[in-house]
């Protein structure tokens, strides 16, 4: 039909075929990503083969009322939605439901389910009119879903309750205890107060050290080979999401295009959705001057509290339509096969596996001492740290980005909490409490290290405040947790997660008795024994140690040897942690939901001007040499630096529907 | 204009023909396959441990002290995994040796100088061998980003590569040779021993004080 229109010629229409036959897409979708359509054409073509009429919705047309009755994650999936109660021409009520799909019985079903009314009317729209117009009309249904199913559903695993009552009355006994026994004799509860520290802190400290040794003895494990990626069919692959969530980050939306754009995909199967905020008016100016190709979604989230990342997702969770769903930061660089490697990864991985975990890295390591610093740290935990967790199988803290999951398992954990302000670290205990698994994989994602003092202790003061909200959610019910996740696995959790702020908490104040022992000998001994003041300097040194000769390992995996001299420095990066913490622990009293905003873009790496314009297509391929030759087949590379490839999206429902085949002949 | 050596860094002054040869000599190793060297690390423990028990048991039938049991077992254990270590190229076999070393000098304070030449030793053994070339190569061809400058130069340049010419065979001693590779293997490999030996000073001096 289009090319009886004209909007498609025979060749074109035999090369759309044969890129049909060869990535499993429809056909619809193989146009546009070509650009040889456009969507309005596309859906003329559509509507005349399912023999529906076309609409082009307006979100002031639909009848809120009626709207009201339908839920907006089911029509976020289904890609439909309710327009009006109408009269047919015999004076009956119908209701007119607009689907960027085929009409189908399924929709009528639920519609006179849903209004009792048995006459329903389907007309087709575009996969974009019904998603605006349900982030328009739906839109307190969709902030209320995003901020509050958890926190409604299952309150125990929901940060929203920073402090739950048992916990309260918990620290006030402790407080208690320590006061009164301070009147009633110092030495005892001093000696106890400094025990119980220094154990803790052995215990984080050693906890650590082996995680990450058992990691170092890994390091040349592949979860992923690169046979396994090449061999992967690309008809096979399933729809992929994109969720970049950004906030005031208007100068680094290009690159993000740049980035993506060197992913190794089909365009058809890749969806991206910008999450954008509503009072950030720049960025959307920014991304919309940016000409994202029709692959990219622009989603404003409507303004509500608590204003985090996850909360965003959550919403850019409703409208994905991916099997898998990975969330990446705007300047993120990940390896082009990092979404293959996942789904080899999950088809290897079992029922139970929900998440897979890239490695994170920097791309600006040598800018300064500080992302020196930054890129040793990464380097421990995302080589060493996780990869020891995935072999104990210890529940993994997700990191901040490239976290890949099965779409519709993250939906039935109840997504991400917006309370949580590391809500991936709370979501990768979470799921391993409710018996799902999270593994590693084999591929990296380059991002901008901090590089401003403040900037990195706002970022740090928040990850370690979420550290703290997730060991206090998780620890509402510790018997529970035992049972469900078993004991070794609660002590993993506990000693890593808790230990850690608990560790920076520490620090200087075994730091403050060591100089004090150092400059006036013997001056603690009438308030501590002997033997404590030689624990606590012991295990101040002890642990500055390990934590030095970890960040001398971590340049080791990635060969990165320049680096390792630094890590010689690591004491005194970690007393920056410790500041951090004090903020983190003084923030979770009074502001726990509050945000602290990392601004992203200040690398000299990252600089906008230098981002080539979208229209010249993807930029040359980033990926490691072997990629070019080895992972990826030739034609793959010829078809990214191609610009024709720049990506257009798939149409919504016709991927998943039966008029796949109308399509095709359309 | 000499081949670039695939395994160091590039310059950041280079000029554009170098980045390109720099850029060929990566894919060239990338393309040739390489393989990190894969020790049997089960069977290195294995032998270790048997080592070890017949050295206690013959020591110990000999009524030799717990410190003279002690001292040749931790130095079985530094040899034996610092050669692992500086052939094999295994990050956590010189987290082992460091420890036995750490071992050995707290057992005898003396030895800490001697022990340190020991992992100059090595560490320069780590510049120069192959075990840790393969796996620059492994690393360069599967997780490391490449520059800008790469970039351009891969992007430039036809994928075809003439593998008789692979670096393996071609590539001379030197080209193997990496200084932060030894100065970050010295690190390793000393930071145990150096961290017994402080820590040894250090509780003397705080309770001679």
């Amino acid at each position: 039909m289009l090319v009886e229109q004209g909007a498609l010629t025979e060749e074109q229409l035999a090369a759309a075929l044969e890129q049909h036959e060869r990535v499993g897409a429809p056909l619809g979708a193989v146009v546009l990503a070509k650009g040889w359509v456009t969507r309005r054409e596309l859906y003329v073509a559509l509507a005349e083969v399912w023999g529906a009429d076309l609409a082009f919705v307006d979100p002031v047309d639909v009848d809120e009322e009626l709207a009201r009755r339908f839920p907006a994650a089911m029509l976020a999936r289904e890609t439909w939605l309710p327009l009006r109660i109408e009269e047919d021409g015999d004076g009956r009520p119908q209701v007119v439901v607009a689907t960027a799909g085929r009409p189908s019985a399924h929709i009528a079903e639920e519609v006179v389910q849903r209004t009792g009314i048995p006459r329903v009317r389907q007309v087709v729209t575009t996969d974009w009119d019904v998603q605006r117009a349900l982030r328009t009309v739906w839109r307190d249904e969709l902030v209320h879903d995003a901020v509050s199913a958890l926190a409604e559903r299952r309150p125990d695993e929901s940060a929203s309750t920073v402090f739950v009552w048992p916990q309260i009355a918990a620290a006030i006994a402790v407080v208690v205890a320590l006061v009164v026994g301070a009147v009633l004799d110092l030495p005892t509860t001093l000696l106890v107060l400094v025990a119980t520290v220094n154990v803790a802190v052995a215990l984080a400290v050693g906890t650590k050290a082996l995680i990450s040794t058992v990691g170092t003895a890994w390091e040349t494990v592949e979860q992923v080979s690169d046979e396994e990626v090449a061999a992967l069919d690309d008809a096979d692959l399933p729809i992929y999401t994109i969720l970049v969530p950004v906030y005031k980050e208007a100068g680094i939306v290009g690159l993000l295009m740049r980035n993506l754009a060197d992913l190794d995909y089909p365009r058809e199967k890749l969806e991206i959705l910008l999450l954008l905020e509503e009072d950030d008016p720049e960025t959307l100016t920014a991304a919309l001057a940016a000409a994202p190709p029709d692959i990219v979604r622009i989603i404003v989230v409507p303004h509500s509290l608590p204003k985090t990342k996850p909360r965003a997702c959550n919403v850019g969770l409703t409208f994905a339509r991916g099997e898998y769903v990975v969330i990446y930061d705007a300047e993120d660089r990940p390896d082009a096969d990092q979404l293959k490697k996942s789904i080899v990864a999950f088809r290897k991985g079992g029922d139970d596996l929900v998440c897979v975990q890239a490695a994170l890295n920097y791309f600006n390591a040598k800018e300064n001492l500080l992302t020196r610093m930054f890129t040793l740290e990464y380097s421990s935990w995302f080589d060493y740290t996780l990869a020891g967790l995935d072999k104990l199988r210890l529940p993994i803290p997700l990191g901040g980005t490239s976290n890949h999951f099965r779409a519709d398992m993250l939906r039935d954990l109840g997504g991400w909490d917006p309370y949580n302000v590391t809500e991936d670290a709370d979501l990768g205990i979470r799921a391993s409490a409710r018996g799902h698994r999270v593994a590693v994989v084999n591929s990296t994602t380059y991002e901008e290290a901090n590089m401003a003092v403040g900037n990195w202790i706002r970022q740090r003061s928040r990850w370690i405040k979420g550290y703290m909200q997730t060991v206090l959610v998780h620890t509402r019910h510790p018997w529970r947790l035992i049972r469900s996740v078993g004991p070794r696995q609660t002590a993993g959790f506990a000693l890593l997660i808790g230990g850690t702020p608990l560790m920076f908490l520490a620090t200087p104040w075994l730091y403050a008795m060591m100089v004090v022992e150092l400059l006036w000998p013997g001056v603690m001994v009438p308030a501590l024994p002997q033997w404590l003041v030689d624990v606590s300097l012991a295990n101040l040194l002890l642990g500055n140690g390990v934590i030095i000769y970890l960040s001398l390992l971590a340049g080791f995996k990635r060969r990165t040897y320049g680096l390792v001299p630094f890590a010689l420095l690591s004491p005194f990066y970690w007393l920056l942690h410790s500041i951090a913490s004090y903020k983190a622990l003084w923030q979770l009293i009074v502001n726990p939901f509050y945000w602290e905003k990392t601004n992203h873009g200040l690398s000299s790496h990252v600089q906008v001007e230098d981002v080539p314009e979208l229209a010249d297509g993807p930029a040359p391929v980033r990926a490691a040499a072997s990629h070019v030759e080895t992972v990826q087949p030739r034609r793959d590379v010829v078809r990214l630096m191609d610009p024709s490839a720049v990506p257009v999206p798939p149409p919504a429902a016709v991927e998943d529907t039966p008029g796949q085949i109308e399509e095709d002949r359309a | 204009m000499t081949a670039a050596n695939p395994l160091s860094e590039l310059r950041p002054d280079a000029s554009p023909a170098e980045a390109e040869s720099f850029a060929e000599s990566r894919m060239r190793l990338a393309t040739s396959g390489p393989t990190p060297p894969r020790v049997p690390m089960r069977r290195v423990l294995l032998i270790c441990a048997a080592v070890l028990g017949v050295e206690t048991a013959v020591l110990l039938a000999t009524d030799r002290s717990l410190q003279d049991v002690l001292l040749p077992g931790y130095l079985i254990l530094m040899v034996a995994f610092g050669l692992v270590f500086c052939l094999g190229a295994v990050t956590v076999a010189g987290f082992a040796a460091g420890a036995a070393a750490a071992g050995l000098v707290v057992l005898q304070h003396d030895v800490l100088l001697p022990v340190l030449a020991g992992a100059v030793l090595l560490a320069l053994g780590c510049g120069v061998a192959p075990g840790w070339a393969r796996v620059e190569a492994w690393q360069a061809a599967h997780s490391r980003s490449l520059t800008a400058e790469e970039e351009v130069a891969v992007g430039q340049r036809a994928l075809s590569v003439d593998r008789s010419r692979g670096w393996s065979r071609g590539v001379r001693l030197r080209n193997y040779w990496r200084g932060d590779r030894v100065v970050a293997a010295f690190l390793v490999l000393s930071f145990h021993p150096l961290m017994a030996g402080f820590s040894l000073w250090f509780i003397g001096w705080t309770s001679g004080r």
